[in-house]
C-alpha cells in the first residue's frame, strides 16, 4: 500500500485559499475561454440583384486575404504576414485578436458563383456575390389585352 | 496591475443580434469599438478596433487624465440577413496614468485601426551642484 506522501511543492488547500481562488477568477476562467475576439464578424445583406457580406477584419492588408470557393463553400482566410522577429508586447487589455481566422459560409442556390467580387477598405472586406439571371426579382410585367 | 484604466461600459462588449426585420430601428445601438492596451518601455499603445471608419468621423479628446476617444458613422438602415457588427456613434473613455506625457500623444489610423501612441513621462533628474 502506498503511502500519501506530501510534495514540498504541493500546494496546500485550505479551505479559505479555495474560497480565494474561486472569488478572484472570472466566469470566462471557468468555462475555459476569455474575452479576446479572434474570429471577425460578418454581417450579410440580400438586395434583389446580389447578396452583399462585409466581414469586419480590421488591421489586415489586402495580401493577406485568400477567398476560395469549394462547390457552394465559400471560404475566407486570412493570416498577417509578419517579417522580420515577431515583438510580442505585453498586453494590459485584449478585446482582438485578428491573426489568422477562417470563416466558411454555405451559398444559396440561388446565387452565381462565377459573378464574386471581393474588395478591402478600412478593415473591412466586401464580397458582393451576385445572383443568377432567373433568381433575380422581375419586374412586374402588365400583359395587354388586345 | 494595470496601468491605464478604463470606464467599464454599461454593456457588454460584442456584436448585436439585431432582428433582421427592423432595419429602422437601429438608431439605439450600443456601439463599442474593441480595444488592445499595450505595454511599452516607452508608454502605452492603445488599438482601437474602427473598421468601416474613416479618419475624418474619429476625434480624440484629452480631459486632464481621461482621453476620450469618439466615433461618427451613418448607421447602415438596411436589413441584414445576419448582423453580428454595427459601425455607427461610439465613445470611450481611458484614464490615463500619473506619468503620461499627456502633451504628447500621437495617433494614426491604418485599415481599420486606430493606435494611439502616449508616451511616458521622462524621469527629470536633475543634479545640484555643491559649491
Amino acid at each position: 500500500m502506498n503511502k500519501l506522501r506530501m510534495h514540498s511543492d504541493f500546494p496546500v488547500k485550505t479551505f479559505s485559499n479555495v474560497l480565494d481562488e474561486i472569488f478572484n477568477r472570472s466566469l470566462g476562467d471557468f468555462v475555459g475561454f476569455d474575452n479576446t475576439h479572434t474570429v471577425p464578424a460578418v454581417n450579410i445583406r440580400e438586395t434583389d440583384e446580389q447578396y452583399m457580406l462585409e466581414m469586419a477584419a480590421p488591421g489586415f492588408d489586402k495580401s493577406d486575404f485568400n477567398v476560395q470557393l469549394e462547390n457552394n463553400q465559400l471560404v475566407i482566410s486570412a493570416e498577417k504576414k509578419t517579417e522580420g522577429e515577431k515583438t510580442e508586447g505585453k498586453y494590459a487589455r485584449k478585446e482582438f485578436h485578428f491573426e489568422k481566422f477562417s470563416r466558411s459560409f454555405t451559398l444559396p442556390e440561388t446565387a452565381d458563383f462565377n459573378k464574386i467580387e471581393a474588395q478591402y477598405d478600412k478593415g473591412v472586406l466586401h464580397l458582393h456575390i451576385a445572383k443568377k439571371e432567373e433568381a433575380k426579382v422581375q419586374p412586374a410585367k402588365t400583359i395587354e389585352i388586345k | 496591475m494595470y496601468t491605464v484604466a478604463y470606464k467599464r461600459p454599461m454593456q457588454k462588449i460584442g456584436f448585436n443580434k439585431q432582428n433582421p426585420e427592423n432595419g429602422k430601428n437601429r438608431q439605439h445601438l450600443n456601439m463599442m469599438p474593441l480595444s488592445n492596451i499595450e505595454v511599452l518601455e516607452s508608454g502605452w499603445n492603445i488599438y482601437l478596433s474602427v473598421p468601416g471608419y474613416v479618419k475624418e468621423e474619429v476625434s480624440i479628446s484629452l480631459d486632464k487624465e481621461l482621453l476620450t476617444i469618439q466615433g461618427e458613422h451613418p448607421v447602415s438602415e438596411h436589413s441584414f440577413v445576419k448582423n453580428e457588427w454595427n459601425a455607427g456613434p461610439f465613445k470611450r473613455s481611458f484614464r490615463l496614468p500619473e506619468n503620461a506625457d499627456t502633451e504628447n500623444i500621437a495617433a494614426e489610423m491604418n485599415n481599420g485601426i486606430l493606435t494611439v501612441f502616449i508616451p511616458k513621462k521622462e524621469k527629470r533628474v536633475s543634479k545640484i551642484d555643491i559649491k
